[in-house]
């Protein structure tokens, strides 16, 4: 996506070089200011909060903005929910020195408080296809085995479950986090509920998130060796 | 009253505090033990029976052969797989039998491989010894290990003139090893005890095993009808019990054509049934 933001700086202003995005996580690819690529460092750093969904931009001195300027932010955004809510923020660092705190200036649209991103297609599951890190796993070499994903749409906060089992059926572990629609990073140190590193072998996996309206699941196998 | 005692006996010596594998969880067997919920340790219908008691051959009077393919938890994006394959050989001197199964998924294999030799000792008990081994593997490590099987069978004899019964004792994994690649001990306690009877009539079967393995538990049972002449009907339901319970219900047909029989059976766990049934396909074949 490209967010593009038309900031209007008054002489004697402090000036902008901080501009935050709440609302999404972007995987920034570059920043362009009224046609201008800015170079990565040297003008500008990027830090994402996942967790939160924000994406944070600071110029350096050099690229500090003074002047009525058209900033563009092109990236790829990790949406969450069908529908996005994407709030802009601007604040300056000079004026973060000179008064102690951040006062940030919210962006206004002509229309909307708020940009809002619509996903295009059919609504997506509540949980996106899973990564498992290590493919066999060791836990003495790996330490544990992470298992990456998204869940989306989810408007209630809910349990997140992970369920490791063996291939005959028994139910070696039980993790459970608690959350909404964010991405997740759970792991398993290849322990069973009495804290004992278990037994080479195949192992199941399932996830399952549960909805107000919906629920997910997800489930496949990973491998335990050592 | 001695044979009651002595499957007592049977019965209290599973309840040993033994736990469980990791790797070679699932029962090698076939399409025709499958569908009767793995309920075989009393049984000696089909050459699938070396894996379930090395005394079993001993009842064999042609030379028999089988194989299946299976899939496990069809639902998974990559479902596990199974082939397995065994044979028995009769002979005057007694029976000899070798079996193979493999099990394959993303980044793990294991096989086990073994041989035995039965026979009758007395017209009602029949005993028999395999030697077996199991091997695993995945990325860089690997691990293989050799263990022993014991069985026997105690034919009961009629119980009427149209019913039949036989019981059936098996240790298995005797002496496997619980070491892991790296030579670290993986908390497994690897043997086995299987208590079992199989009643038969002319045209139904059924079995009932029960096998302890630590402090982990089996209960199998299965049931053949026969519908019409070749064809059969199967049920069977299994109940695992570890730190939780896994009960899986099975049904199969089995046809017989001539000298060879064709077998499938539907697996599907009711505590796991999200990931999916297991289906499998069996062949097998007998001649003189």
């Amino acid at each position: 996506m490209t967010y593009s933001l038309a900031l209007q700086i008054a002489e004697g202003d402090y000036g902008v070089d901080i501009v935050r995005l709440d609302g999404v996580a972007l995987d920034v690819d570059d920043v362009v200011i009224d046609g201008t690529i800015l170079g990565f460092g040297d003008e500008y750093m990027v830090s994402v909060d996942v967790e939160n969904a924000q994406t944070k931009l600071v110029f350096t001195e050099a690229a500090s903005l003074h002047r009525d300027v058209v900033v563009e932010i092109n990236g790829r955004a990790l949406f969450l929910a069908e529908t996005t809510a994407v709030q802009p923020k601007v604040a300056s660092s000079e004026q973060v020195q000179a008064d102690g705190y951040t006062n940030w200036q919210n962006g206004r649209e002509d229309s909307f408080a708020s940009w809002s991103v619509r996903a295009i297609g059919a609504p997506g599951q509540l949980l996106s296809e899973i990564e498992v890190s290590a493919r066999p796993f060791s836990p003495y070499a790996d330490g544990a085995v992470d298992f990456s994903f998204v869940v989306a749409n989810l408007t209630n906060p809910t349990d997140v479950v992970l369920a490791i089992y063996s291939l005959n059926g028994n139910r070696v572990r039980r993790l459970v986090q608690n959350g909404g629609a964010r991405a997740y990073k759970m792991s398993w140190d290849g322990r069973g509920e009495d804290d004992e590193i278990v037994a080479p072998g195949l192992y199941l996996y399932e996830l399952r998130v549960m909805g107000a309206n919906d629920h997910g699941g997800r489930r496949g196998t990973c491998v335990v060796a050592y | 009253m001695s044979l009651i005692r002595a499957a007592l006996c049977s019965l209290c010596l599973s309840l040993c505090s033994l736990p469980a594998n990791a790797a070679f969880e699932v029962g090698a067997g076939g399409a025709y033990t499958a569908s009767l919920g793995g309920a075989f340790s009393a049984g000696v219908e089909s050459a699938e029976a070396v894996w379930f008691n090395p005394a079993a051959a001993a009842k064999q009077r042609v030379a028999r052969a089988t194989s299946t393919h299976g899939l496990l938890f069809a639902t998974l994006p990559e479902s596990p797989s199974t082939n397995s394959a065994a044979l028995v050989w009769p002979s005057s001197w007694g029976t000899a039998q070798v079996g193979y199964a493999n099990l394959r998924a993303d980044q793990w294999s294991e096989s086990s491989l073994l041989m035995g030799w039965a026979r009758s000792v007395h017209p009602r008990l029949a005993l028999g010894a395999q030697l077996s081994t199991n091997s695993w593997h995945s990325g860089k490590y690997e691990r293989r290990h050799w263990a022993g099987n014991i069985g026997g069978l105690y034919e009961v004899g009629w119980l009427t003139s149209h019913t039949h019964m036989r019981l059936s004792f098996v240790l298995a994994n005797w002496a496997a090893s619980t070491e892991s690649a790296s030579g670290r001990q993986t908390g497994q306690r690897a043997r086995s005890y299987t208590v079992g009877l199989q009643v038969k009539t002319t045209e139904r079967l059924l079995l009932v095993d029960v096998e302890g393995q630590g402090d982990e538990w089996q209960v199998r049972a299965g049931y053949e009808a026969k519908l019409r002449a070749g064809l059969m009907l199967r049920v069977g339901a299994s109940a695992f019990s570890g730190e939780t319970l896994n009960r899986t219900w099975h049904t199969g047909l089995g046809y017989e054509w001539k000298n060879v029989q064709f077998d499938y059976a539907f697996s599907h766990s009711v505590d796991l049934g999200s990931f999916g049934a297991t289906h499998r396909f069996g062949i097998g074949c007998f001649w003189n």
